[in-house]
């Protein structure tokens, strides 16, 4: 095995060289972030699960198995994270208040600001999903995992992710549309 | 391959996780079937901004956090060293926690999953009110970007980006009092007939606006393009209003009137009265 | 910096009694602009107010134009009105009586002949070239040559030729008056109007995200769009016909979008668009076509 692979690393972690977690932190974190910042809106909620994950990445190395890939194995724990969060919010939590806007320039191009619109209003739409679908998009799209992967993690068969998948771009491009109010600029 | 089949391979088909085979099959199937073509491509167009989209850097401070953590840990566990068999016992009791056994472990994940779905899926319905409260929100900030654009393209040089910017104008939902003022200004004052035009075509959906009936009626006056003069009386016709009689009588007057733009201007006379 | 030249066209017209020949095309005039950075894509502005225009895109970095300018045959109006405003000059002053009178001394048994001086301006700055015509009385046929991705803005008044671009691939903007304005081989984006021509347009490809319009007052409007273009028709003709033969997604011409806000504080709104809406290969570049009496053809390149 490949002796930096996360899941080697990983083992060395669980097996006393703990100071190896910095290695899978610095490869990690920001995707994490993204991760979390995607599904809560709000940058320093995200800091502060991202430290949650590691933290649980410590407190239960001893139960890693090599079996499962390191990343299927976080991404675990990182939805825990953050459904334990959820549980301790109140329900109404204002999604739309943490993106933020980077204050206009002086002379805006023409193309940067449609793109801005662009990109906020599908963040936007992407907020507006329902979790599960949410978590799933996110894992493919963003956090890069296989639907096989997916699958393991969530503990259902691959079918359903894929098909989940499908109903899930089809609902976020209608959401989108409807944003921007009709057929595109 | 059939309709269905591309359904199910839309999936792996945008994560570019199809085989050379089935690649080939969807290709003919699209080739002849306008529907899944159009569908996939939606799709796609959607999957590839996702993909723009930037990621974010977290701060600084998550990293000193992480290491702060990770030297106290370490710290903790050479005391614990010391007391070896209570960590053994604490590592056995999690474990146990954690069965070992791959089918138990799948099980135990799927409740903790089932438990986090159930309290994540009533989470995201919210009630109706706050998803509506929420939109309108929503709306208020896209008109708000939408807005800066409009403007900034309205004065840009060249004709089609001032068409671009009458478009995004008349996209906003809640107009204010700027955007109508541009969009008069353009109808009366650009150079380009076609702005002009669109510029009419987008004060139509705003009619109810206070300053745009009185401007639409102005500018009747003032335009000496014959198809803007059309758009306009036919616009005052449609939305019935009667302080334009007034501006069409005066139109009919002007003798380098286009006699086509006179006979309709004639005909709305007949039907405002 | 600006560059002027100035192209003088001095002709001599000989009227011999009674010729009212054919209109001969007297000499053309050359002239070969640069940009000022041929690296970047330029524009060329071109307001003549009688005469043609025609533009042809080709593999150089410069700008040639070439210019005729026709001969004005004074109609037989005009000429018998020229004596008769003569004559109906009120009380000839005596002093001017006496100096035509010197004058036609002095020109017995020469023939007048007319010096016209008309000419073109011509202006590059930044990349932009401006030709202008001087208001004369004479009509100019110009033919310029551009590089391929060149920007137009055209204008001219004249009742046959109008105006003509072929493969030119930057943004056009034409008007004319009463000539017709066809464009071949172009990519667009393209805003023209015509009050009595009619437009025709071939597009090669259709540049995607870049609005469009057409608009006649009387004349058609014909345009040739890529198979495969993806494009947002919004069509109105107030007495004319739409024909196409692409797969066209109407939506009804009548749309009525009406909005109950009145509990959250906002209004009550019915909005109507009186156009008929179409999707071509579901929807993408937005094009205005907006005719009074004219048809509007929208075409499949074969």
């Amino acid at each position: 095995m490949d002796p930096t692979s996360d899941n080697r690393l990983m083992e060395e972690v669980r097996d006393g060289k703990v100071e190896r977690l910095a290695i899978l932190f610095e490869r990690h974190h920001v995707m994490l972030f993204n991760f979390f910042l995607r599904l809560s809106g709000n940058r320093s909620v995200s800091e502060d699960l991202v430290q949650d994950v590691f933290f649980r990445i410590l407190k239960y190395r001893d139960t890693y198995q090599g079996e499962s890939k390191f990343g299927v194995w976080m991404y675990q724990i990182a939805r825990n994270v953050h459904v334990d969060h959820l549980r301790k919010q109140k329900p109404e939590v204002p999604l739309d208040d943490q993106f933020e806007e980077p204050a206009a320039a002086e002379a805006p191009a023409i193309e940067r600001l449609t793109a801005e619109v662009d990109a906020v209003l599908l963040k936007r739409a992407l907020d507006r999903l329902p979790l599960r679908k949410k978590e799933i998009l996110l894992l493919s799209r963003f956090q890069e995992m296989k639907y096989r992967e997916i699958a393991e993690l969530l503990g259902c068969d691959i079918g359903s992710i894929k098909s989940t998948i499908h109903r899930a771009i089809r609902e976020l491009g209608k959401i989108y549309l409807e944003l921007q109010g009709g057929t595109s600029p | 391959m059939n309709c269905e089949k591309i359904r199910e391979r839309t999936a792996d088909y945008l994560a570019g996780e199809l085989d050379e085979e089935s690649l080939a099959g969807m290709r003919a199937h699209l080739a002849e079937c306008p529907h899944c073509r159009e569908e996939l491509e939606g799709l796609s167009v959607i999957w590839t901004k996702l993909g723009v989209l930037p990621n974010e850097e977290p701060s600084a401070e998550l990293r000193s956090r992480f290491y702060g953590m990770l030297e106290a840990y370490k710290k903790g566990l050479k005391k614990e060293g010391q007391g070896q068999g209570a960590k053994r016992a604490l590592s056995i009791w999690l474990g146990r926690l954690m069965p070992r056994k791959p089918a138990f472990q799948l099980g135990l994940a799927l409740i903790l999953m089932a438990a986090g779905l159930g309290s994540g899926f009533l989470l995201s319905v919210r009630p109706r009110s706050a998803a509506r409260a929420e939109m309108a929100s929503l709306k208020g900030e896209v008109d708000g970007m939408r807005r800066i654009v409009a403007i900034s393209l309205l004065k840009q040089a060249s004709p089609s980006e001032r068409l671009m910017g009458v478009s995004w104008s008349a996209r906003i939902d809640r107009p204010g009092d700027e955007i109508i003022a541009a969009l008069l200004q353009t109808l009366n004052h650009d150079p380009n007939v076609n702005v002009r035009l669109a510029a009419a075509d987008a004060l139509y959906l705003f009619y109810d606006h206070p300053e745009v009936k009185e401007g639409l009626i102005d500018s009747l006056a003032g335009q000496t393009s014959p198809l803007v003069q059309v758009s306009l009386i036919n616009l005052l016709v449609e939305i019935r209003e009667r302080r334009a009689v007034e501006a069409l009588e005066r139109l009919i007057q002007n003798k380098k009137l286009n006699p086509k733009v006179k006979k309709l201007a004639e005909l709305g006379l007949v039907q405002l009265s | 910096m600006k560059t002027i030249i100035r192209l003088a066209g001095i002709v001599i017209l000989l009227w011999a009694a009674g010729t009212a020949g054919s209109p001969q095309e007297s000499q053309a005039d050359h002239a070969v602009v640069n940009f000022s950075d041929p690296a970047k894509p330029g524009t060329v502005e071109v307001n003549i107010s009688e005469g043609s225009i025609t533009v042809r895109g080709f593999e150089g970095k410069d700008v040639i134009i070439d210019a005729r300018w026709r001969e004005k045959v004074l109609t037989k109006e005009e000429r018998e009105g020229g004596a008769a405003l003569a004559e109906a000059e009120e009380e000839p002053d005596q002093e001017e009586i006496a100096r035509k009178k010197a004058q036609a001394e002095k020109a017995k048994g020469m023939k007048m002949l007319e010096v016209e001086s008309m000419g073109l301006t011509i202006e590059e700055e930044e990349n932009v070239i401006q030709v202008n015509a001087e208001e004369g009385k004479r009509a100019v046929d110009l033919l310029i040559q551009v590089p391929f991705s060149t920007s137009l803005r055209l204008s001219c008044h004249d009742d046959e030729r109008g105006v003509t671009v072929e493969g030119v691939s930057g943004e056009i903007e034409v008007e004319t008056s009463d000539g017709p304005i066809v464009l071949t081989n172009v990519s667009g984006p393209v805003v023209a109007d015509s009050s009595d021509g009619e437009i025709k347009a071939v597009f090669g490809k259709v540049t995607p995200g870049k609005p469009m319009s057409f608009s006649a007052m009387d004349g058609d409007i014909d345009i040739t769009l890529p198979l495969d273009v993806k494009a947002s028709l919004k069509m109105k003709t107030d007495e004319g016909q739409i024909f196409t033969d692409f797969d066209v997604r109407l939506t009804p011409s009548q749309q009525k979008r009406e909005e109950d806000e009145r509990k959250e504080g906002g209004g009550y709104r019915v909005a109507f668009e009186k156009v008929t809406l179409g999707l071509i290969n579901g929807g993408g570049v937005e094009i205005q076509l907006t005719t009074y009496e004219g048809n509007i053809y929208v075409r499949k390149a074969k």
